[in-house]
Formats: structure tokens, sequence, C-alpha cells
């Protein structure tokens, strides 16, 4: 590991910055290059007329609607694939941007894993909305080809890219500022994103639910900055958790602010309101997109704020106020959740809850961190750590699993919606292949041996009881009394896990035993690179269950890099 | 010059009432105006902290702050403005196709 620190905009910078430039280039030229045509600029004052390429009539082969979404695809797997090349041998070293003495942000293996789940989603999503019009033909005021042919094709793309750089952004970031400005970079985006439907009564109205509940708690967030920025005077995470302790209650009660601004990106329980509605109305991949990328974006702030900044040396009873929150906060999210996918009849809002539920874990597996931070908990780092890593393989591991089902219902919604259940139903005897795949994303949802999800909910119950444990087992019998109250919250995910499992396999009886509803016994529509993103899905979600060593091995370094010990 | 402390109070007043506009008006532009109110809070505040510890990055985050709500803004209108050709009203409580 060397470790360098470079200046903001030199010549290391932009070396180190190679993948996110790669990404702002591509953002260019979709930008650009649709718009390119025959026009001339005229010189002022002068008849002397110019070749200007930008306008006028559009030339046939750039004009393409076609080809925005292949420039962002491949835009987004070549930023992807720098970055994977960086990271997984594993001796990338640490390097921070300064501007003067202000940290700005930094590349290292935390961020840089992050940055690979947040390329991996949006790629995906792209991928699959390559041959399916992100506009849908509601109530067939025109046709498919319209749709497809016209210009918010670039749009589409503009926004995926950007939601995708924004996301970069809040991994990076180390200052909490340029962190939330990140974070309002990938909502804003995600706004308009899940307002795209603009031509069905669904779209709508979801855009303008998911904006106002999300504004408002970005609104409370950044009031929150601006009252840690009057507490300590600066926003940089360093100076904000070396002066922690010295702080008053209002730092405390800022942080609770902030700590709403991430907890909406989570959809943690008191503000997940807006998720199911926001998933219901925007398609399928980007609802996909919400699920995965999203949902990491807002973990990121939850760790950088809980565990880089308010907890080193807090060992004050204000601070375990936060941490018994943060546990009920945790419980009541993945009932809450698990109960109300239960009631739900509509698919897309099925998923949204279950990640919904998803975040409680995460909130539990942080909750059990936390403990070991405060020292209530006997254990040494490699806990703690292990339990970060848990999190993180299960970040990544749902973008498998839970993009996959989205993309098996963006399949659905190319034949017209997927929002009721009996849209799926005979699914496996109409395309076993799809079927099989999203019973298989269902069953690794729900965490069933040996796919990846069974693996993620593993390592965090065992990060939990193993850190509830601490140093106790070294000295033979354990009795249940000695075990630290975080046990409770290992035994809440059992519960909730096996509630789960209901509604996951609700939806392979739909799809196994139902019969076809009318106007849905064709085979499903063909959408090639669609299904490849399915099939990326399905042997990823394989593959991380059986032998997700390498990943693991990721998730490791980039719980080390966070210095937690 | 005015006590940075008047000028935070003041803050949190702005504040208090953006988020119980936000949460009790049923308009969705007087939330926008709402919302507006909270960001504009924000920025008192961080100008306000700036000046007490006399350090010019508080000004910057005001600024920064000032072109978050501007494209705010923008897309909340573009949103709204899709709303509105499709449910042919701003009323957020008329709005409620989206159930289980």
């Amino acid at each position: 590991m060397s470790d360098k620190t470079v200046e903001v905009f030199s010549t290391d910078f932009w070396q180190a910055f190679a993948p996110e430039l790669v990404l702002v280039f591509g953002l260019v030229l979709i930008f650009i290059i649709p718009n390119l045509g025959n026009s001339k600029f005229r010189i002022p004052l002068t008849k002397v007329k110019v070749p200007w390429f930008l306008g006028g009539r559009r030339f046939k082969l750039t004009g393409s609607p076609a080809i925005p979404g292949m420039l962002a695809t491949a835009t987004l797997f070549t930023a992807l694939g720098m970055m994977v090349i960086e990271t997984i041998d594993g001796n990338s070293s640490a390097t921070t941007v300064t501007s003067g003495d202000v940290v700005l942000l930094q590349i290292d293996n935390f961020s840089r894993l992050f940055e690979i789940i947040f390329l991996a989603a949006v790629l995906l999503a792209s991928m699959a909305s390559l041959d399916r019009v992100p506009a849908n033909t509601f109530a067939g005021k025109k046709s498919l080809n319209e749709m497809y042919d016209n210009r918010r094709q670039a749009d589409f793309y503009i926004l995926m890219l950007t939601t995708a750089l924004g996301m970069c952004t809040v991994a990076l970031a180390q200052d909490l500022f340029v962190l939330f400005v990140g974070l309002e970079l990938a909502s804003l985006a995600t706004y308009v994103l899940v307002g795209f439907h603009k031509e069905s009564k669904a779209g709508a109205e979801s855009g303008v639910k998911y904006f106002i509940v999300g504004s408002v708690a970005s609104g409370i967030g950044l009031y929150g900055l601006s009252l840690l920025y009057l507490e300590f005077g600066s926003l940089q995470l360093a100076t904000l958790s070396a002066n922690w302790e010295n702080g008053s209650i209002l730092g405390t009660i800022a942080l609770g602010l902030v700590l709403v601004g991430f907890g909406f990106k989570v959809s943690a329980a008191p503000f997940h309101f807006a998720a199911p509605d926001a998933y219901a109305g925007a398609n399928s991949p980007v609802a996909g997109v919400l699920a995965t990328a999203s949902k990491a974006m807002g973990m990121i702030g939850l760790v950088r704020v809980l565990l880089v900044v308010a907890l080193p040396g807090s060992e004050s009873d204000e601070s375990a106020v936060w941490l018994y929150t943060l546990a009920t906060l945790s419980v009541v999210t993945m009932t809450w959740g698990n109960l109300a996918a239960l009631g739900s009849k509509n698919p897309k809002r099925m998923l949204a809850y279950s990640s919904v539920a998803h975040a409680g874990y995460m909130m539990a597996a942080l909750t059990a961190v936390g403990a070991w931070k405060w020292g209530e908990v006997d254990a040494p780092a490699e806990y703690a750590e292990a339990i970060v890593a848990a999190v993180l393989f299960h970040l990544f591991v749902l973008v498998a699993f839970k993009l996959g089902a989205f993309l098996v219902l963006a399949l659905l919604e190319m034949e017209g919606g997927a929002s009721r259940l009996s849209a799926l139903s005979g699914l496996a005897k109409r395309d076993p292949l799809i079927g099989t795949a999203m019973f298989i994303f269902m069953l690794a949802l729900a965490g069933v041996p040996p796919l990846a999800g069974f693996m993620s909910k593993f390592l965090v119950v065992a990060g939990i009881v193993s850190a509830s444990i601490g140093e106790l087992s070294t000295n033979g019998s354990v009795s249940f009394s000695e075990l630290h109250w975080i046990w409770w919250l290992a035994l809440a995910m059992f519960i909730n896990s096996a509630i789960s499992v209901f509604y996951y396999l609700r939806i392979g009886v739909v799809m196994f035993l139902d019969v076809p509803e009318e106007g849905r016994r064709k085979p499903l529509p063909y959408g090639a690179s669609i299904r490849m993103a399915i099939w990326i899905c399905l042997v990823a979600t394989i593959i991380l269950g059986l032998s997700g060593d390498t990943l693991i091995d990721m998730c490791y370094r980039a719980a080390e890099s966070l210095n937690l010990g | 010059m005015i006590d940075p402390a008047w000028v935070s109070g003041l803050a949190a007043i702005l504040f208090i009432i953006g988020l119980w506009g936000a949460f009790s008006r049923k308009n969705a532009i007087v939330v926008l105006m709402c919302i507006e109110l909270m960001l504009n809070a924000v920025n008192l505040q961080f100008v306000a902290a700036a000046s007490h510890w006399g350090d010019v990055t508080g000004w910057v985050y005001a600024v920064f702050a000032i072109a978050i709500a501007a494209a705010e803004v923008a897309i909340g209108l573009a949103i709204f403005l899709s709303m509105y050709g499709q449910h042919e009203t701003i009323s957020l409580d008329e709005v409620n196709l989206l159930k289980n």
C-alpha cells in the first residue's frame, strides 16, 4: 500500500479518476452525438458560413434512436471494467484528493467497491433498457416505434449516467458537503427517471410523490449539515470525528437530522412510504436501480456518518441513545417491510417492501458494529470488520438478484404492465427459462442455500451473533444472560426471513401453478439484451453463492480501509 | 453587525415553518415553496456559521446550496407540470391512484 495525496486537477488527479472521467466523457458524447447535423454557422456581419455540426438536419447514422443507449452501455462497461481491474487484485493504494488543506475525495478499496456496485446496477439497467422503450405505450396513444424513435431516448440515458456519476461522488466523498452534493446529483436525476412515464397517470403521480418526499428528506439532511457546521466549524469527516467528543447536544440533534436524509435513501422505517409508490410507477429497470444502487448510496451515508464520524471514542450516554434508536428502527423496518409485502398484490410493490426489509437487516448489522464501537461488546476489531464486510457483500449480491427480479418484471412490462400479481401467472409455462430465473431470484431473496442471498444473510447473522458473543466464547461455555442484547437483532432477522419466505414463494406458486390470464397466452416478447442482463444476474446469483471468495476478500479489504479499529 | 446567533435563530424558525408547511399543505406548488423555505434556512445557517467561525467555506457551501435549490425547483416544476398534464390538478390529496 502506497498512499498518496494529490492536489485537485493535477496530472495525478486525472490519472486516478480515469474511470469517472470516462463517465463524464460518455455523458458529453450522449449530449452531442444525437444532435449532430448539417447546420452551418454564419459569422456575424459577413456572409461566410462555416460548417457547425450541431443542429440542423440530423445525420441518419448518428441520429438513430439506438445510439444513446449503446453509448451509455459502452461507457458504463468501460468504467466498470477499469474499476474492477484496478480493485480485484487487491493492491490498489489509497489516493486522497485535497484542495489546500481540505480533503475532498478519497479513492480506496471501500469507495471503489461501492462504485463497482453502482456502475454494475446502472449498467445492467441500461442494458435492459436497450430494446425496451423507456416510455410506455399506455392507452395505445402512440405506437411502439413512435415512442422508440423519440428524442427522449437520449434524455433517459443522460439521466442514467448522471445518477451513476452522482453515486460515485457519494462513494468518494471525504467531506460531508461533497457527499451531499453527490447525493443531490443522483437524487435529482432519479426523481426525473421515476417520473419518466409522463404519459401515464401512475408515472406522473409516482414522480411527484418521490420528488416531494425526497426533497423534504434532503432538505432536512442539509439543515442537519448546516447545524453540524455551526457546531464544529468544518464538515470534513476527519475533523468531525476528531472533535466529536467535544460536541454538545446540538451535534447529536444535527446527526439525527442528517440521518433522516440518508434514512430516506435506504428507505428505513419512518421514511419508507414513498418507496413503494415510486417503484410501482417507475419502469422496472429504474425501480431496480432505486432498490439496489440508490440503497447502497444511502448506506454509504449511514456508514460514514455513524461509523466514521459519530463513533470513535464516544462512550457517552448521548451516543448510546443513537444505538438504541438504530436498533429499534432496524427491527421496525424489517418487520414493517415484510408484513406490508405479505399483503401486497402488486409484484413491484412487493419487491419494494422486501427492499425495505433488507434495509432493516443492514441497519441491524450497523447497530452491531455500533455496539462494538461503543465498547459495550468485548470483541476484537476483526468482528466489526466482518460485519461491515457482510453488509458490503449483501449490497453487492442484491444487485444480482433484486435487479434480476425487476428485470424479469421489465420483460413482462414490454407486453403491457406488471402491476398485478396475476401478470406473472403461468410464466413458467409460457417461458420456462425466464420463469426458472425468476424463481431462483425469489429463492435468493428469501435466503435459500446455496444461492448468493443465503450467503449474504448468513454472513450478516453470523457477524451479529459472533459480535454478541464476543470474547465470552473463549471461556468455554456461554450463558444466555451474558449475551449482549444485539443478539435479539439476529433473532429478529431469523423470524423476518421466515415471514418473507411466504411472499417470495407465493410468486413461485403463481408462476408455476396458475393459468396465464386472458391476453397473456402468447410467448413473452423476445428482447435480446434484456434477456442477456437477466442471465448475467442469474449467473452472478448462483456463482457468488457457491464461490464468492474473491468478492468476500474484496469486501474485507474495503471494510479494512474504513479503519474502524 | 448582527450576532450570528440571531441569524441562526431566524434560520431555525424558517426551517420549522417550511417543514410544517411541507407536511400540512396540499397544493404542490405551496409544498415546493415550503421546501425552498427549508433550503433557504440552510443557506442562512451556513452564512451565520461562516461568520461565527470566520471561515470562508461556509459561504461556499451556501452558494452550492443555492445551486442545488435552483436545480430542485426546475425539476420539481417540470414534474408537477407532467402531473397536471395527466391528472389536471396539482392538489396532492386528489392524486392517489397508487395503492396496494
